[in-house]
């Protein structure tokens, strides 16, 4: 047998020998604590996935009381598969919940297909699986122009990682192994899973903070990004709190649109009158923002039956965005129509009163409107 | 007797070279198998069917006997129910099986899921069937993955997306217990060898998973349908079924040979106008007609040709339609309901509409010229004749492929010449779908992909880092996705495509192979596709880019290029007689220097320019005709040259009747002393880098490719030679009595 990479010892199993090797790494205790996470990194011969793309190397780390256990399992040969699933299976077992990056459409896919490669029985199955991916995505990624894991431990963990090997080498860096037996790129490969895995637990304390909205510093647009991701998760109420911060900035387009989402969902439950005193108010912070005065001039004709006023809207968001007033045009014309219309009726102006009143009764008490 | 749309010999000047009234035929009917699950013959009921055809009958009788089949009958005489019947009858039985069916084309598997839809819809339990390709929503593909009694797909799409994730189709391969391969006679030369390959990595897959699924196959008429089947399945336990049991209708042939308006250079009427001038008045009196055309472009001019023709109408435009690739699959949806429910009259096509898309039955069918195998032939006709007192139409050009047949219907009546062949063991191919094997599962030490060893091949992926040994398994060891680099439809990823500039937006019109191109399409050729002239404006050799624009010149270009022929093996061969065969492994070496412009007609020399290319090499299989010295030196060295050049022209032609290709997938040398044979000699080579079967059997045909050959020069009422028997010439006198001379020489019969 060829040169093995530092630090690994042999274990046999059932289905032959797998290599192994543990560390821990002392760490103070994370707040707010994971639970019983295994954090789970791959490195496998491609990115195309399909069955002939191979796991060579996995990283899992657990919070331990004095820090971080991280346990790596490499592949020496491709014939030992089997091996080398089932020690990782039993690495993943004992936790609650498996967290990794990009790992529901990529490492645990490739990890199944491994499984049934491998002749396995049954299926591979895990414990329930956080993709924190998948949360960078809905809490940074206005801020970010990609969301790599290099581009997330630079931006939201401010820490350049001076990385042995680029991942983009990686296959090769196996190949080069198994072709000739070459031992430093692999080490550097090795190396890079393992930093890899302890940026995901880093990562993973930092979005608990972020979703618990007690990150210092917070702006409106990512107050806008936690809402729009707690409404998402069914958590209405806290949805609301997050928007409502966002809003309550009243500056910058962020904050006008959540302000615009909170006044649609107030529509949406009937609370017209509210969801008018909201864009009233968001029109006096977000001048220059036409949307806002879009939604107010629907709100007033459609809902509250109110062209008159509408149209002073539209011709006030006129003057003030002169740039964008061509695209009100068609609707002032339409306003203007209606309240020439109107004043040959006067019946209509009652009706509409009418209706006013009708929707004021039906408004539900709002508690938790920022306006 | 049935009334045919009228069609009177006295209106066209060209000639009627056939007009033959095809008797009908009665059905013979067997009736429903006993064992048939009650449920299915109540959803056969209400379709109408209340027994079978003897042929359906056969059908299912072998698949549940578990062999493997191959159902040869023409369109429209039911064969879809000869695997949907013991297919549904299976998943009736046990719903955990699975099928899975492999069409061409993507429109074939949508026109055959309606077609199951409508049967399993009487059914009791939730059959589910999908087609499943490129165009599959997403969202929707995990379900059918899950959940697809019957998945509907195409080798391509087997061949990159099925079997290199196999995994997540464990649930079907793990359960198949069919594979129906439908249009069986589309696969053979390069596609078929490819597809040969493909079925060869899906029963690797499928014994992993443990299942062994019975494989059915539906074909049209060819010579060989259950050599085909065997070689393209690996199996020897294949039942052929072609006792056809569905009845015929009365329906009349035609061939109509247009009249020579140029008879020294063999140009004949327009096949197009010809061809209007029949479907016209048809579509006019009601009649639904179909017009099959060579290519798109060709389709389109037909369509503006009818519709004026039909002007007056305010709804010409919906009456008579086109049909073709490059039209969205639902508009083409539509096209089809409308000429089912009659509201089209016209149809103009190309080969889109040939395969088995069902469009009702129509009373006439048009070809503007030789679809290019008899098989297709009859498969066009046969979209006119479902109905009593149809006709179809052949309309010939002047391509020599046309004039052979046109001049010689008793071919085309009298037998089914035309062969099916595969090489799946070819190198190349082998070598692309082993990388693809392996991607998909370890080989073990003594596995053979298929029946081919490749045992050697390992060790040279082992040697250039492609594989690596480990625990006695071969495992792929690259991160390329091998099924990404092999393309079951094109001859080889670095074509020349050849790009028409002259529409706003560029389009692909064709690709060459890189070694015929310096030849055809240098700088300032003129190119002739689908009987069109091109100029080709500028050619892009790094990026392997011909740019061209159609114009209209009275000359044509001839490239002089050094080839040079190498036997590098010699297989059999040769035998004795005045001109005696071989076939073998050869090498070619092309060097294209410079081009002569030439006139039409007169055969003057208007021009000439250098080509400015890299030689080209090609190692492939050929098949070669060597003349005696006795029969050569009664020609003349000016003669025999010209009288080679003919037979080259001609043999090629003919050999790609025999062997279902397109002439373009041979190449022709003639010699007057080649460096090997040290004789006048004339080779025919496949294009395609190794071969792919066709040099042998053109080694076997020998006599027969001679004989049509020479038929095709005598026949053509040419006074000297032309084009359309024995090529473009350089004029010289007794040219074509020269080749004559040498295509009717003695050779050993077959």
């Amino acid at each position: 047998m060829r040169l093995l990479p530092r630090g690994f010892e042999e274990i046999p199993t059932r289905y032959g020998v797998a290599l192994l090797r543990q560390d821990v790494i002392p760490l103070p205790p994370l707040e707010p604590h994971p639970g019983n996470v295994a954090y789970l990194d791959t490195e496998t011969t491609g990115l195309s996935g399909g069955s002939g793309t191979l796991v060579f190397a996995a990283a899992v780390a657990r919070p331990i009381d004095c820090g971080l256990r991280v346990t790596q399992i490499f592949l020496p040969q491709p014939g030992l598969e089997a091996a080398f699933l089932y020690v990782l299976r039993d690495e993943l077992e004992v936790a609650d919940e498996i967290a990794t990056f990009n790992g529901g459409s990529f490492d645990l896919p490739v990890l199944r297909t491994r499984w049934v490669m491998a002749r396995m029985p049954d299926e591979l199955s895990t414990a329930p699986h956080v993709d924190l991916l998948t949360l960078v995505r809905a809490l940074y990624k206005h801020r970010l122009e990609s969301c790599t894991l290099r581009m997330v431990e630079e931006r939201v963990l401010g820490y350049e990682r001076d990385d042995p090997i680029p991942s983009a080498l990686v296959p090769d860096a196996y190949f080069s192994y198994l072709h000739a037996g070459a031992l430093d790129v692999l080490e550097a490969a090795l190396e890079h899973n393992r930093l890899d895995v302890i940026s995901l637990v880093h990562l993973h304390s930092r979005l608990l903070v972020r979703l618990r909205g007690d990150e210092a510093g917070m702006d409106a647009s990512d107050w806008l990004a936690l809402g729009r991701h707690r409404f998402r998760r069914g958590a209405r109420a806290d949805g609301w709190k997050a928007l409502r911060n966002a809003t309550s900035f009243a500056k910058g387009e962020a904050s006008a649109t959540a302000g615009l989402l909170i006044s649609r969902r107030l529509v949406r439950r009937g609370s017209i009158a509210a969801a008018d005193r909201l864009l009233d108010w968001l029109e006096t912070s977000a001048t220059k923002d036409i949307r806002v005065s879009v939604a107010r001039a629907r709100l007033l004709e459609w809902r509250r039956r109110d062209p008159h006023q509408a149209l002073s809207i539209v011709e006030a968001a006129q003057r003030r965005m002169p740039d964008q007033a061509p695209d009100l045009e068609h609707r002032r014309k339409r306003l203007r129509r209606k309240v020439e219309s109107d004043r040959g009726r006067n019946r209509n102006r009652t009706y509409s009163r009418k209706r006013q009143v009708r929707e004021g009764q039906l408004e539900a008490p709002i508690t938790d409107c920022p306006a | 007797m049935a009334s045919f749309p009228a069609f009177d010999p006295a209106d066209f000047p060209g000639d009627i070279t056939l007009d033959h009234v095809i008797s009908e035929a009665i059905p013979n009917f067997s009736p429903l198998p006993s064992e048939l699950r009650p449920e299915l013959v109540t959803a056969l009921a209400a379709r109408g069917i209340q027994r079978l055809y003897t042929h359906q009958a056969d059908a299912y009788r072998a698949v549940r006997q578990g062999r493997h089949l191959v159902v040869v009958t023409p369109t429209a005489s039911g064969k879809t129910l000869c695997y949907n019947l013991p297919v549904l009858q299976r998943l009736l039985e046990d719903p955990q099986r699975r099928a899975l069916y492999l069409f061409p084309t993507k429109a074939l598997a949508q026109d055959q899921l309606a077609e199951l839809s409508a049967l399993k819809h009487g059914l009791p339990i939730e059959l589910r069937a999908d087609t499943y390709d490129g165009d599959t929503p997403p969202g929707r593909r995990t379900a059918i993955r899950e959940g697809g009694h019957v998945v509907m797909t195409n080798p391509d799409m087997l061949h990159a997306g099925l079997l290199p994730h196999h995994t997540r189709w464990r649930r079907l391969f793990s359960s198949l217990d069919f594979v129906v391969v439908d249009e069986l006679h589309t696969y053979r030369g390069l596609f078929g060898s490819q597809v040969a390959n493909v079925i060869r990595r899906l029963k690797r897959i499928c014994a992993f998973y443990g299942s062994q699924p019975t494989f059915i196959c539906a074909s049209a008429t060819i010579a060989n349908p259950l050599e085909l089947a065997k070689r393209l399945l690996e199996e020897e336990n294949v039942e052929l079924v072609e006792r056809n049991g569905a009845p015929r209708c009365e329906r009349r042939l035609v061939f109509y040979n247009p009249p020579l308006v140029n008879r020294e250079m063999g140009i004949r009427r327009s096949s197009m106008l010809e061809a209007r001038r029949i479907a016209a008045p048809w579509i006019r009196a009601g009649s639904q007609t179909i017009v099959f055309c060579r290519s798109r472009l060709q389709v389109e001019v037909m369509l503006s040709y009818l519709r004026q023709d039909l002007a007056p109408r305010l709804d010409a435009h919906q009456r008579v339609r086109g049909y073709r690739a490059g039209y969205l699959p639902l508009h083409r949806r539509e096209i089809e309901a409308g000429l089912r429910a009659g509201e089209i009259t016209g149809v103009v096509s190309t080969n889109a509409l040939e395969l088995g898309i069902d469009i009702g039955s129509l009373q006439a069918a048009v070809l503007v010229g030789y679809p290019g195998t008899i098989a297709s032939t009859w498969q066009q006709l046969g979209r006119a004749g479902r109905r009593s007192g149809s006709i179809g139409v052949f309309v010939a050009s002047s391509s020599p492929l046309d004039q052979f047949i046109v001049r010689h219907p008793e071919y085309f009546l009298n037998a089914d010449p035309e062969e099916g062949l595969i090489d799946p063991d070819n190198l190349l191919l082998l070598a692309g779908h082993l990388q693809a094997g392996l991607f998909e599962l370890p080989f073990e030490d003594q596995e053979r992909l298929g029946r081919a060893d490749v045992r050697e091949l390992l060790q040279v992926f082992e040697e250039d880092g492609s594989a690596t040994r480990s625990a006695g398994r071969w495992f792929w060891s690259r991160q390329a996705f091998p099924a990404e680099e092999v393309h079951l439809r094109r001859i080889l990823a670095d074509n020349v495509v050849i790009i028409d500039t002259s529409h706003p937006r560029p389009q692909v019109i064709g690709e060459m192979d890189q070694f015929t191109a310096p030849v055809l399409l240098h700088e300032e050729a003129v190119y002739l596709h689908e009987g069109a002239q091109f100029h080709v404006d500028r050619l892009d050799w790094d990026e392997k880019k011909a740019y061209v624009r159609p114009v209209e010149v009275d000359y044509y270009t001839d490239a002089l290029a050094a080839v040079n022929v190498q036997v590098l093996e010699t297989f059999d061969g040769p035998d004795a007689g005045e001109v005696s065969r071989s076939h073998g492994e050869l090498k070619i070496t092309s060097l294209a220097s410079m081009f002569k412009k030439i006139r039409f007609h007169t055969h003057e020399n208007i021009g000439s320019g250098p080509i400015h290319l890299p030689e080209q090499t090609l190692h492939t299989t050929g098949y070669w005709i060597t003349v005696d010295e006795g029969l050569w030196r009664s020609l003349g060295r000016e003669t025999l040259e010209a009288g080679l050049q003919g037979m080259a022209h001609a043999v090629r032609h003919v050999a790609s009747l025999h062997l279902m290709c397109d002439p373009r997938d041979l190449g022709s040398v003639a010699e007057v002393r080649s460096v090997t044979t040290l004789l006048p000699t004339v080779t025919v080579y496949e294009v395609y880098p190794g071969g792919v079967g066709f040099s042998s059997r053109m080694y076997e045909l020998h006599r027969e490719l001679l004989d049509d050959a020479a038929a095709l020069v005598r026949d053509c009422p040419c006074p000297a030679g032309c084009p359309s028997c024995v090529g473009p010439l350089h004029l010289v006198e007794g040219a074509k009595s020269a080749c004559l001379r040498l295509l009717s020489a003695t050779a050993l019969p077959v």
